[in-house]
C-alpha cells in the first residue's frame, strides 16, 4: 500500500511518454523519404541565428530564402507540390544548432536543411544532418571543414581559400601592388584562414607580404600595429576581418596618414561598414559573392523582387540564401525521389546553375565552383569593379 | 539533520549488511535510473526529446555544482563556465588524440561500455580533475578574502581561459602527424575559436544522468553532513562560523574545488554531446551567467530547487521556440516575474519535500 | 588560566590595542568594560585567533596561543560568542547548536551537552526545529551562548550579550551567565552595560583607547568614582 498510490500518480506521465514514442522514429533513417507521406507540401528546414550577436546574418539569409520559396511556389512548386519552410533560431550557439537540426530532421521530418552562416554552427548542425542522412545546403559557411563532415553536406558559396586568392590577384594585377601588409583578427578562424590564403596567393603572383599584424575582435586601438605597417612602407593592406573592426581600423589608418588602398573579404559586407568607416573607407575594395549592380538578368530580377518585398537592397547573405533555396529546389525537380540519398546525388550534380551569386557548379568536394566579385566602396556603397572566376 | 544522526548511528551498529545497503542503494538507484533513461525512455521519446534531456542533464550538473559555491557557501562565482571549458578541452584532447594514438583513427571502438567508452569515462575524470586543479589555483588566493573578490577573479579567469583557447592551433587529423607530435603540440592543437571539431559523439543519456545523479547525491549528502552545515554557517555569518572553529578558508576552497570538478565533468559531457562543437565563445561569461541564474532562480542552497530551475531554463526556450523572436523576451519576463514574486528563489534553502504542501501530500500517500 | 601580556593589535594604520595586560583565573567571571571602540571586541578576537596580534603574548593554561588559527583555539577549549550574536538565520536551532560542536567528534558527549544546553535554555528546546532567524533577540542571544557552550569550552568569551535586549531579558541572560559559571565554565565577559557586568563578575578591567586603565575587584570598581562617572551614568 505504501508505494502504490504514488506509482499511480506517475501513470499518466508514463502513458504520455509511451504515446509520444509511437510517433517517433527509431532508426537513423528517420529523415529518409520524409515529407512524402502523400501530403501536398514539401517540408524544408532552416536554422539560423535569428537572435544573438549574429542576428543580422541570420535574418538577411532568411529573407533571401523566403523570397526564393515564394517565387518557386508561385511558379508551381516542385512536381506540383508547394515548398514549406520551417525555421528555427539557434541563437548562435552550437548546442542549440544541434538541437534544432535534430528537431527539424527527426520531429518535423524535413527533406533537407538550409543553414548556417557561421561555419562553427554549420559544423555542429551538419554532423546531425549527416548522421540522419538528410541533405544540408549551407548558404554562406566558407570554412573548408564544413563540407568535409560528409556526403550530405553542400554549400553554394566559395571557400575561403578562393577568396584569399581573389584578394591577392586583385591586389597584384589590378592594383599593381608588390608589397602588402596584413592586419587580421587572430580570434577568428575565418580571418586567420584568409590571411594564410592571401599570403600564399600573393607570393604566387610575385608579391611579398612584408608584415602581418594581429588584433582581437572588439579591440579599439590599433595604433601599435598601424605604426609598424606604416614603417614597412607597403602598396596595399589586406584586412580580412569583419566590418565593425574594419571600419575602426580604416579611420585610425587614415588618421595616421596611411593612404594606400585597403582590400578585404566578404566579412566587410554590411551597410554598417560605411556608417562606421565613413569617408575613411572610401576607395577600398573587397571580394564578395555578388554585387547588386552587376549587369546580369538574374541579379537584376532578384534585386528588384527583393527591394519590392523588403524595401532594402539585398546584401550578399540574402543573395546566398536565395541561391541556396533555389539550388535545392532545382535538385528536387531533377531527383527521382525526395529521399536523402537521391536528393544528395541530385544536388551534387548541380552544374552551371544560373545563381544570383554567379553560375554555380558543385564540385567533388560538395563546394560551389563560382566566380567572386570585387567591389569598391564609393559614395558610401559598394560598386562592382571586377569578377574573378576560379582557375584563372 | 535527524536523518544524519540516524545514518550515523546505523553505521555504528554491528549489522554491516544493512549499512552497506544504505550506502550502496542511492548510487545503484542513480545508475538504474540513468540506464532506464538511456535504454527505455530515450528510444521511446525520439532523438529530439532525448537531446533536450541530455541538455537538461548537463545543465543540472553545472547548476547543482555551482550551488555548492554560490548556494551553500554564499560566495559569488561568475566564472563557472570557465571550469567547464577547462574540463571539456582536457577530456576532448584525451578522447580525440587518445583514439589516434591508441587505435590510429577516430573510429569508435566497441559499443556501450566498449574501449572507446572506457577512454571517454577516463577522459571525463581527467577533465574533472583538471578543472578541480584550476579551481584550487583560482580559489586559494581569492577565497582568503571576503566579499566580491571571488566574483572579479572568476570573471577574469573565464576571460583568460577563453582567450587562451581562442589562440590555440587547428585540430590535427593526420594519424602520422599526431603520433609524431609532442604532448604540448597536441594540447595546443584544439581548434582555436572555430572550436574542437570532430570530437566523437560519446555522450549519451546514460553518462549525463549518471553524472547528474552523482552531483545531486553528493550535494545532498554534503548538505546533511557536518561539513555541509559548516559551509552553510559560513554563508550565514562568516565571522561567527570562524568563531565556532570552522576553518572557513579551507572549506570555501574545498567547496570551490568540488564545484570546479563537476563543472569539468560537465565540460567533458558537453564536448562529446551530439550536435555541439566545443568552442570558447559558447562557454564564455554568458554561459556562466546562465548557470548563476539557475541557482538564484532555484533557491540558493536548494539541491532540488536548482535541479528544477536548470531543467526549466533548458526546456522553456525550447518550448517557446515557435515564438521565434519573442521567446527571449518571454524567457526574460519569466525570470523577472519569479524574482519579483519569490526573491529567495523558487525553493529558498529548502528541498522539495520540505515544502509544507508537498509534505502533506507525501504523508497522505503513505 | 588566561594571561595577556603587552598585547598589541593593528588594523592597518590604526593601533587598536596598545599593550593590553589581562588575566583570567580558573572559575572566575571576569569582565572587560569600556566605551564603544575602546578595544573590547578586538581583545576577544585576538584571543580567539580571528585577529593576529602584532606584538605581545597570549597564554592559555600555560601554552602560548597568540596567532593560532581560530579552529585550533576552539579545539584548545576557548569558545567565542561573537558580538551581534551571529546566529545562522537559515539553519534551525538544533543545526546551529551542531555547528557549535563542529570541532568535537565525541557523539555521546555532544548529545549530552545538547541536553545540558536545552536544560539551561528550555526555550531553545521548544524551538529546536525552528529557523534561528525567526527567534526573538533574546532567544537568539541564548542560542549564540548555547552554541558556544557546545564546544565544551573551559573558557567562554562573551561579547556584548545584553546588546539591544529588553531589560527583563537582560536579567534572564545575566542569570544564565551565572549558571554557566556555576557549572564550571570560566567566563570573560565584554559589556557596555557596566552596571550589570560588574554585578555578576568577580573582577573587572576598564579599557580606554586600547589600554587597560583600571583593574580591580568588581565590587571595588562598581564603587569607584571614576567608573561610576564614566560608565555607570552617575
Amino acid at each position: 500500500m505504501a508505494l502504490f498510490p504514488r506509482a499511480l500518480r506517475l501513470a499518466p506521465i508514463l502513458l504520455a511518454l509511451a504515446c509520444s514514442g509511437q510517433t517517433a522514429d527509431k532508426g537513423p533513417d528517420a529523415g529518409q523519404g520524409g515529407g512524402e507521406h502523400g501530403s501536398d507540401v514539401i517540408l524544408v528546414g532552416e536554422y539560423g541565428s535569428m537572435t544573438g550577436a549574429e542576428a543580422t546574418f541570420g535574418q538577411s539569409t532568411h529573407n533571401g530564402i523566403m523570397l526564393a520559396i515564394e517565387e518557386i511556389n508561385a511558379a508551381g512548386g516542385v512536381g506540383g507540390k508547394k515548398i514549406e519552410l520551417k525555421t528555427y533560431d539557434d541563437a548562435g550557439k552550437t548546442q542549440e544548432a544541434g538541437t534544432v537540426v535534430t528537431r527539424l530532421v527527426t520531429e518535423d521530418k524535413v527533406v533537407a536543411v538550409l543553414g548556417e552562416v557561421n561555419s562553427k554552427l554549420s559544423l555542429a548542425g551538419g554532423r546531425i544532418a549527416q548522421q540522419f542522412g538528410v541533405p544540408m545546403v549551407s548558404p554562406s559557411s566558407t570554412n573548408a571543414q564544413v563540407t568535409q563532415v560528409g556526403d550530405m553536406i553542400f554549400r553554394v558559396c566559395f571557400v575561403d581559400e578562393f577568396q584569399g586568392f581573389v584578394g591577392a590577384k586583385f591586389a597584384a594585377e589590378n592594383l599593381q601592388a608588390k608589397k602588402a601588409a596584413i592586419l587580421y583578427d587572430q580570434g577568428s578562424p575565418y580571418s586567420k584562414g584568409l590571411k594564410d590564403d592571401f599570403t600564399k596567393a600573393f607570393v604566387g603572383f610575385g608579391g611579398e607580404v612584408v608584415t602581418d599584424q594581429a588584433y582581437t575582435t572588439g579591440d579599439q586601438d590599433f595604433g601599435a600595429q598601424l605604426t609598424s605597417i606604416k614603417q614597412a612602407g607597403v602598396d596595399v593592406i589586406y584586412l580580412p576581418g569583419y566590418y565593425t573592426d574594419v571600419g575602426n581600423i580604416a579611420i585610425q589608418m587614415r588618421a595616421q596618414g596611411i593612404t594606400v588602398p585597403m582590400v578585404g573579404g566578404d566579412g566587410w559586407d554590411s551597410s554598417k561598414l560605411a556608417e562606421i568607416g565613413g569617408p575613411a573607407i572610401e576607395g577600398s575594395y573587397y571580394s564578395n559573392h555578388y554585387a547588386a549592380e552587376e549587369d546580369r538578368p538574374e541579379v537584376k530580377a532578384f534585386v528588384k523582387a527583393f527591394t519590392d518585398k523588403y524595401g532594402a537592397t539585398p546584401d550578399g547573405l540574402a543573395a546566398l540564401g536565395y541561391d541556396a533555396a533555389r539550388v535545392l529546389a532545382d535538385a528536387m525537380k531533377r531527383s527521382p525521389s525526395l529521399g536523402g540519398k537521391d536528393l544528395a546525388k541530385a544536388i551534387a550534380e548541380t552544374k552551371d546553375f544560373p545563381g544570383v551569386t554567379g553560375h554555380i557548379t558543385i564540385d567533388d568536394h560538395r563546394n560551389a565552383q563560382k566566380p567572386a566579385v570585387v567591389v569598391e566602396m564609393k559614395g558610401g556603397a559598394p560598386h562592382f569593379v571586377a569578377s574573378v572566376a576560379p582557375g584563372q | 539533520m535527524e536523518a544524519s544522526f540516524q545514518d550515523r548511528s546505523a553505521a555504528l551498529r554491528p549489522s554491516m549488511g544493512k549499512a552497506a545497503v544504505s550506502a550502496l542503494l542511492p548510487p545503484a538507484v542513480v545508475i538504474g535510473l540513468a540506464a532506464l533513461l538511456h535504454f527505455v525512455i530515450g528510444p521511446a521519446i525520439g532523438y529530439f526529446y532525448a537531446k533536450v534531456l541530455t541538455d537538461v542533464g548537463i545543465a543540472v550538473v553545472m547548476a547543482v555544482s555551482l550551488n555548492l559555491v554560490n548556494g551553500y557557501t554564499g560566495q559569488f562565482s561568475i566564472g563557472h563556465a570557465a571550469f567547464m571549458t577547462v574540463g571539456g578541452y582536457a577530456a576532448g584532447s584525451v578522447v580525440y588524440y587518445g583514439h589516434y594514438l591508441i587505435w590510429g583513427s577516430l573510429q569508435q571502438q566497441g559499443g556501450f561500455l566498449g574501449p572507446s567508452t572506457l577512454l571517454y569515462v577516463v577522459a571525463l575524470l581527467v577533465g574533472g580533475l583538471a578543472a578541480a586543479l584550476a579551481g584550487f589555483v583560482v580559489g586559494l588566493p581569492s577565497l582568503r578574502l571576503r566579499g566580491d573578490y571571488l566574483a572579479i577573479v572568476t570573471l577574469g579567469f573565464g576571460e583568460i581561459v577563453r582567450v587562451l583557447v581562442t589562440r590555440t592551433n587547428d585540430v590535427l587529423f593526420d594519424a602520422d602527424e599526431i603520433a609524431a607530435a609532442s604532448p604540448v603540440t597536441l594540447l595546443t592543437s584544439v581548434g582555436g575559436s572555430l572550436g574542437f571539431t570532430g570530437l566523437p559523439f560519446l555522450t549519451n543519456l546514460f553518462w549525463v544522468w549518471v553524472a547528474a545523479g552523482a552531483v545531486i547525491l553528493f550535494s545532498y549528502r554534503l548538505k546533511r553532513s557536518d561539513q555541509g552545515r559548516a559551509l552553510l554557517s559560513i554563508r550565514e555569518d562568516e565571522i561567527a562560523a570562524e568563531a565556532m572553529g570552522i576553518p572557513t578558508t579551507r572549506f570555501k576552497v574545498q567547496a570551490f574545488v568540488y564545484a570546479a570538478f563537476f563543472a569539468g565533468i560537465a565540460g567533458g559531457l558537453f564536448a562529446h554531446e551530439v550536435g555541439t562543437t566545443l568552442n570558447p565563445q559558447e562557454l564564455g561569461f554568458q554561459k556562466s551567467f546562465e548557470v548563476v541564474i539557475m541557482v538564484v532562480l532555484g533557491g540558493m542552497g536548494s539541491v532540488t530547487g536548482t535541479t528544477i530551475a536548470a531543467a526549466a531554463l533548458v526546456i522553456l526556450p525550447e518550448a517557446l521556440r515557435s515564438f521565434s523572436d519573442y521567446r527571449m523576451i518571454a524567457y526574460a519576463l519569466t525570470l523577472i516575474l519569479v524574482m519579483l514574486l519569490r526573491p529567495q528563489g523558487l525553493m529558498g534553502l529548502r528541498e522539495v519535500w520540505e515544502i509544507p504542501a508537498v509534505r502533506k501530500l507525501l504523508r497522505s500517500g503513505r | 588560566m588566561l594571561r595577556l601580556n603587552d598585547l598589541h593589535v593593528h588594523y592597518g594604520a590604526v593601533h587598536a590595542l596598545q599593550g593590553v595586560e589581562l588575566e583570567v583565573n580558573q572559575g572566575e567571571i571576569v569582565t572587560l568594560i569600556g566605551s564603544n571602540g575602546a578595544g573590547k571586541s578586538t581583545t576577544l578576537r585576538a584571543i580567539s585567533g580571528m585577529l593576529r596580534p602584532s606584538r605581545g603574548t597570549i597564554d592559555f593554561e600555560g601554552k602560548p596561543i597568540a596567532g593560532l588559527a581560530p579552529h585550533v583555539v576552539v579545539g584548545l577549549g576557548i569558545a567565542h560568542s561573537p558580538e551581534g550574536r551571529g546566529v545562522f538565520a537559515n539553519l534551525t536551532v538544533e543545526e546551529n547548536l551542531q555547528v557549535g560542536a563542529y570541532t568535537r567528534s565525541d557523539k555521546a558527549g555532544i548529545a549530552e551537552d545538547m541536553k545540558k544546553v536545552y536544560g539551561l535554555f528550555p526555550r531553545l528546546e521548544e524551538r529546536r526545529r525552528q529557523l534561528a532567524g525567526t527567534l526573538s533577540g533574546g532567544e537568539q542571544q541564548m542560542l549564540a551562548m548555547g552554541r558556544a557552550l557546545l564546544a565544551r569550552p573551559r573558557l567562554l568569551l562573551l561579547d556584548e550579550p545584553s546588546l539591544g535586549l529588553a531589560p527583563q531579558i537582560v536579567k534572564v541572560i545575566f542569570q544564565i551567565i551565572r549558571d554557566i559559571n556555576a557549572l564550571g565554565t570560566t567566563i570573560l565577559l565584554v559589556e557596555q552595560n557596566a552596571h550589570k557586568a560588574l554585578e555578576v563578575a568577580n573582577r573587572g578591567y576598564v579599557i580606554e583607547v586600547g589600554k587597560i586603565v583600571l583593574a580591580d575587584d568588581a565590587k571595588v570598581l562598581a564603587a569607584s568614582d571614576e567608573v561610576r562617572k564614566a560608565y555607570l551614568g552617575g
